[in-house]
């Protein structure tokens, strides 16, 4: 899947780079501004058992074909099972750089795909973790494991499109491929769910955002 | 709206959707026992240490809380048990012929062992590991029992304990 979206890309790129009607527009740095919220994670909160997460995005034009991005928020994950028994709760950011694919075809064209990196970093609190294992032969043991709080990092690299249905109006999706940088911490009794990342139990994991988002600024 | 930029983000999103509908979900596939496994042994002499399977004809080892559970070795000459969990210490009760219940046909082995929490999965939760630190026992039938690996986890492949019988 990854890999056919990445040829699409790559094939819809050459394609726009060939056509000579495209203009070169230089716009202004940090001339325009759009601020947003993750619509799939709200829908996607509601829908899981198991986390609950909320994603705010900012980015601001730095270059003709470069874009500052931000997101950051906070979410919390139950692990309830017949084995553990846990919660976790964190708070994250992601700062980073897009790279637009396509030439603006006129002033103030914000329509685009683009791909990016994101260093992430978020502060994880889990909670009491009671666990029970089973035997059948010399009885279950029950127990509990006290709470924990650490540091997260990770890279991310990151693709997707942003278009303006109404005027400062952007609807955006894009696909993350993510990977810790301190994978150890997440050895023992992962959160289900990490705000910003997904499933931590994995050392490398793959995550989408389906941003809704207003603008503002002066665009050229 | 660009009309080709505009069709190439709703395709690639289809695409997207397409693959997000394959989920994965946790489940436990993992044991979350770990087993001692033992051998029994001739000594080849008085004075080697070389040792050679002893197929057991028809055999128990008891086990377990209370001794409720057994083992039934029969043309064999390996068996595994799992470790109490709960103590720190398991007994096993070795009876060389099923059929036969003279104490002198029975030994005893007592396992002494720390137990240790390993981390499987979010799926599977926790097990216990084991390192065997002493073994006592009777000397009705066997006559040595060695510990050849400490380490009791998830390694399938090792031998703890080499139960060498008398002749």
């Amino acid at each position: 899947m990854i890999a056919s979206s990445i040829l699409v890309f790559y094939a819809i790129h050459t394609d726009a780079q060939t056509d000579s009607t495209k203009l070169k527009v230089k716009s202004t740095d940090f001339s325009y501004f759009r601020v947003g919220i993750d619509a799939s994670k709200f829908i996607a909160s509601n829908v899981s058992k198991n986390y609950e997460a909320v994603e705010f995005a900012m980015d601001a034009n730095y270059k003709s074909n470069l874009i500052l991005s931000s997101e950051f928020g906070f979410g919390n994950s139950f692990v309830k099972n017949e084995y553990l028994n846990y919660k976790s709760n964190n708070v994250f950011m992601r700062l980073g750089i897009d790279k637009t694919l396509f030439n603006k075809e006129f002033a103030g064209d914000m329509d685009n795909a683009f791909i990016g990196i994101r260093y992430g970093f978020g502060i994880v609190n889990r909670g009491e973790a009671d666990y029970t294992v089973y035997n059948t032969i010399y009885g279950n043991s029950v127990g509990q494991i006290k709470d924990a709080q650490f540091l997260t990092h990770w890279l991310e690299l990151t693709g997707g499109f942003k278009m303006e249905l109404k005027k400062n109006i952007f609807i955006g999706w894009n696909i993350r491929m993510k990977t810790f940088i301190n994978p150890k911490k997440f050895e023992q009794l992962p959160p289900n769910y990490l705000a910003g990342y997904g499933r931590s139990d994995k050392n490398t994991a793959f995550g989408y955002n389906f941003y809704l988002m207003y603008g503002f600024g002066k665009r050229k | 709206m660009n009309n080709y930029k505009y069709r190439f983000g709703i395709w690639v999103l289809l695409i997207l959707l397409f693959g997000a509908g394959c989920t994965n979900k946790s489940v436990c596939l993992e044991p979350q026992s770990v087993a001692l496994r033992a051998g029994f042994y001739y000594s080849n002499s008085d004075t080697s240490i070389a040792l050679k399977d002893s197929f057991l004809i028809n055999a128990n080892v008891y086990f377990g809380q209370g001794n409720l559970y057994f083992n039934n070795l029969k043309n064999t000459s390996k068996f595994s048990a799992t470790l109490s969990t709960t103590n720190d210490s398991s007994l096993f009760i070795f009876q060389s012929d099923s059929s036969d219940f003279t104490a002198e046909t029975i030994d005893t082995i007592h396992a002494y062992h720390s137990n240790e929490l390993n981390f499987i999965s979010v799926a599977c939760g926790y097990q216990f590991y084991h390192q065997i630190n002493k073994i006592s026992y009777t000397k009705h039938i066997i006559d040595t029992v060695y510990i050849n690996y400490t380490n009791v986890n998830n390694d399938v492949n090792k031998e703890h304990l080499k139960i060498v019988l008398r002749k």
